[in-house]
């Protein structure tokens, strides 16, 4: 068992990757004086993952929201669903599917040897048949129907159509329900035997636990799988945005928007470590500490709910800002406006040498967190870089790479607004 | 591990307690200004946080102070009001990273504790006023704020149940007040109010970290040295034992999915045995996704979309909120309080009761785990005027038996049923 100990010099503390002989990766944080344990079982599969290809086989289209469709199935087993079998050992249990990934979870503070067998099994044993799949496409349209009621799930997927052209992130993660009509039980064991191979998924487990148990429930449970190669799709995307403004009418108080930066994307692992200088950035040019959040502020523009993200993954990269405003399109110009003069006139040292160690010290909160650090690990395994590389990256970080993010991130001839406004006033 | 809490006076109505945990990366300080829920000055201490964050003696304006808190390694400050039985709570506390990670070797727990203090003390206030603009905006916000709160239905209803139930206890009012008082509030009556809040308010400073707590309390000594201040005693919730009748409160609002609120009235608990066997009862009633409520209400006859209970022990009130077709209210009402008659009558598996007790086991443990719950959690207990750990809660849940879980549902009376649903004019479905 090939097993490597990745230690942070700056933080003192370190974890255990271990290459289990089934295929599957261990990356493992046992963490002092916690009492929680916090277990996730992930595989990078997520709703971007709709076209793909097993080993030198023919590219395989599926539905859209089949990812989030098979997370729904594997909670369930023959034995009932997942939170019945949790409940004897206590502990809260959960699955989530993203652009980029699904993953299934636990957090508990005892019995942990038996949650963890739990979660193994769950996903290693897929059980589907017609009529499940036909009571869950029920389930999941009103799922579905939910959201496209939802205004800050509208606003938010509204501008990544905007932004997109033909990359999926611009499709809804549960899909439509016209799209999951189309899912078959023998369409979900196509994904399943793709993308559930123990040799592309991660077992990622932060705070009170011991490696030896870990260890022994998988040579237990776990079954030597042969590696499979998985391609998924290489997404043609163009440099253009689709359209510049998207506004939707539904119920709000007040007129939510979300303003977008196109980025230039780069490999998954580059992405996700630009996203870092990338919140340092957006921090610059709008959060709390600059002139132009009080300018907007002071004007009644935008209210404490605005706030800044970078969203980053295969193929994508996109700088957001979002919030409530009785006028967006104010907001979106006096946006672009100030990306534009601060491109012209450049960050300044004494700027960037705060917003660096505002950052630095959020990030290090992240390893003192047992659900932060088992997150954490899972994205390095799966876009293949160090869980501590993101906080080394802060500490070296210079005003040259905030600079060169800034004009390669945020052109304002790459970026769009999303607006959903209440029917009173539209 | 997490220490035993450790109390300190460090004034007159002010005291100091202290948390040292070793696996934190980051120290919470919190200062708590806590006064009587007063239906005249709820609205402006609501208020009042929120001008306090504007900016303070040092960092004049809200783009200074966050200056300051990027340059203390992106310190947090949290300004926020809350209530707890009888009391409002202002609450100013900061988030600092521990002084071992500084890359510069700063004191960042002296540091964020003398920004806190300035805070809590310097606020900006010129002529006798907080600044126009600041104050024009942050009252908007609040009244916003206020108005909004009827677009999350659920949340609302279940304040309006408890409000009603109140029966003008100030403990029942809401934490942010009314829109009206707030509209009343000026630039000049605000600062009025601040003043007061600091001469009358009982204070309670918690620190929770790995750093060194006297550098927080040489600090706030400092701050409150020599202030010649009148803290009063803290307020407990007024208790009612047992409902007379059942009040019947209907609400129409523009929506297609009615919500239902049944109040329950727990009794005055005899002690502190009692409140853990009405938590653990009330668990198995509708606190879990293996409760009574969720199985039977929601999975095995789907009359709501949500159906569950809470018990909150300061106020002796058992909630059921569910979220239910108007069809089915009826058949809902009644089948959630033939669920809690099964648990009057014993009709519980062990297997059941011993899960529930587990995943309450399991989520007093997490309590430790991270520095804003462990704070929680003794704030609470501090204001309660009874100091208990979630180790020792822990201890008194593993002590109840299956016959007080039955006397505890029998204490159970059902004061209050509130219902917010559609217009009469609307289709019923």
């Amino acid at each position: 068992m090939l097993t490597e100990s990745v230690a942070s010099r700056r933080l003192g503390e370190g974890y255990t990757r271990i290459e289990h002989p089934s295929g599957l990766t261990l990356m493992l944080c046992p963490m002092k004086g916690y009492s929680t344990a916090y277990a996730l079982f992930a595989t990078r599969c997520g709703s971007i993952d709709n076209s793909f290809s097993i080993g030198d086989g023919e590219m395989v289209q599926v539905p859209n929201g089949i990812a989030h469709f098979l997370e729904h199935k594997l909670f369930e087993s023959e034995e009932g669903d997942a939170f019945e079998q949790y409940a004897k050992t206590g502990a809260s249990a959960n699955a989530y599917t993203s652009f980029d990934r699904t993953a299934y979870l636990f957090g508990c503070t005892d019995r942990f040897r038996e949650s963890l067998e739990i979660l193994l099994n769950l996903v290693t044993t897929p059980y589907f048949t017609e009529q499940t799949v036909k009571k869950e496409q029920g389930i999941i349209g009103q799922e579905i129907r939910m959201y496209d009621d939802d205004p800050d799930w509208r606003v938010y997927f509204n501008l990544l159509g905007a932004l997109y052209q033909e990359h999926p992130i611009r499709i809804d993660i549960a899909g439509t329900v016209e799209s999951i009509a189309g899912i078959s039980a023998d369409l979900l064991y196509r994904c399943y035997n793709a993308f559930y191979n123990l040799n592309n998924m991660v077992l990622s487990i932060a705070g009170n636990f011991e490696i030896k148990d870990v260890v022994e429930a998988c040579d237990k449970i776990l079954k030597p799988a042969a590696p499979v190669r998985v391609s998924t799709r290489e997404v043609q995307e163009p440099d253009e945005i689709r359209t510049r403004r998207v506004e939707q009418t539904l119920e709000v108080a007040a007129p939510l928007f979300q303003i977008g930066f196109k980025g230039r994307a780069k490999s998954y692992r580059e992405n996700i470590l630009a996203q870092v200088t990338g919140e340092l950035v957006c921090d610059l040019i709008a959060g709390e500490s600059t002139a132009l959040y009080r300018e907007l502020y002071d004007e009644g523009l935008i209210n404490a709910v605005f706030d800044t993200e970078v969203m980053a993954g295969p193929n994508y990269l996109v700088n957001i800002f979002s919030g409530e405003s009785r006028d967006p399109d104010a907001v979106f110009a006096r946006l672009t406006d100030g990306v534009r003069a601060l491109q012209e006139r450049g960050i300044s040292e004494e700027d960037f040498e705060r917003a660096r160690r505002a950052a630095y010290g959020r990030y290090v909160g992240i390893y003192g967190n047992v659900e932060s650090m088992a997150g954490m690990m899972v994205l390095a395994k799966l876009a293949d870089f160090g869980a501590y590389e993101p906080l080394d990256l802060l500490g070296e970080l210079t005003l040259n790479d905030a600079q060169a993010f800034l004009r390669e991130n945020f052109d304002t001839e790459r970026c769009a607004l999303s607006v959903v406004r209440g029917p009173q006033e539209a | 591990m997490a220490a035993d809490l450790m109390r300190t006076a460090l004034a007159q109505g002010v005291s100091l307690s202290v948390l040292s945990d070793s696996k934190f990366k980051h120290n919470r300080l919190s200062v708590n200004l806590i006064v009587p829920m007063d239906a005249e000055t709820i609205s402006a201490n609501a208020l009042l946080p929120c001008l306090m964050r504007k900016g303070c003696e040092g960092c004049e304006d809200f783009t200074q102070l966050n200056r300051r808190l990027d340059a203390l390694y992106g310190a947090s400050l949290v300004s926020d009001v809350s209530k707890s039985g009888g009391n409002q709570i202002v609450t100013i506390g900061i988030k600092t990273l521990d002084d071992r990670f500084a890359l510069g070797g700063e004191e960042l727990v002296r540091e964020g504790a003398e920004l806190a203090a300035r805070i809590v003390f310097s606020p900006v206030i010129r002529d006798g006023a907080f600044p126009e603009r600041d104050f024009e905006l942050e009252r908007q916000f609040l009244i916003d704020t206020i108005e909004a709160q009827i677009n999350d239905k659920r949340t609302y209803a279940v304040m309006r149940c408890r409000e009603l139930m109140g029966r003008g206890d100030p403990a029942a009012l809401q934490k942010y007040g009314t829109a009206a008082q707030a509209r009343a509030l000026t630039a000049k009556s605000a600062a009025d109010a601040y003043r007061k809040l600091i001469d009358r308010a009982a204070v309670e400073i918690v620190f929770v970290g790995p750093g060194d707590p006297s550098q927080a309390s040489q600090v706030m000594k400092r701050a409150f040295a020599g202030l010649e201040r009148h803290p009063g005693p803290f307020i407990p919730a007024r208790i009612v034992g047992r409902a007379d009748e059942v009040h019947e409160v209907t609400e129409r609002f523009d929506v297609a999915q009615s919500k239902m609120v049944l109040g329950f009235r727990t009794g005055v608990p005899a002690g502190p045995r009692e409140q853990t066997a009405m938590r653990l009862m009330t668990a198995l009633y509708g606190g879990t996704p293996s409760s009574k409520l969720f199985l039977n209400v929601r999975e095995k006859l789907s009359l709501c979309y949500y159906c569950a209970a809470r018990y909150d022990r300061i106020s002796g009130i058992l909630m059921v909120d569910c979220g239910v077709e108007q069809k089915n209210i009826e058949a809902a009402k009644s089948e959630i309080l033939a669920q809690l008659e099964e648990i009057r009558r014993g009709n519980f598996e062990d297997e059941t009761l011993e899960n529930t007790r587990l995943q309450l086991k399991n989520s007093l443990r997490a309590v430790s785990d991270t520095p804003g719950s462990l704070e929680d959690w003794y704030l609470g207990r501090i204001i309660e005027g009874r100091v208990v750990s979630p180790e020792q809660e822990i201890r008194a849940l593993e002590a109840v038996t299956r016959d007080e879980i039955i006397e505890a549902a029998n204490q159970v009376t059902l004061d209050t049923v509130y219902l917010l649903t559609a217009k009469e004019d609307s289709d019923v479905n």
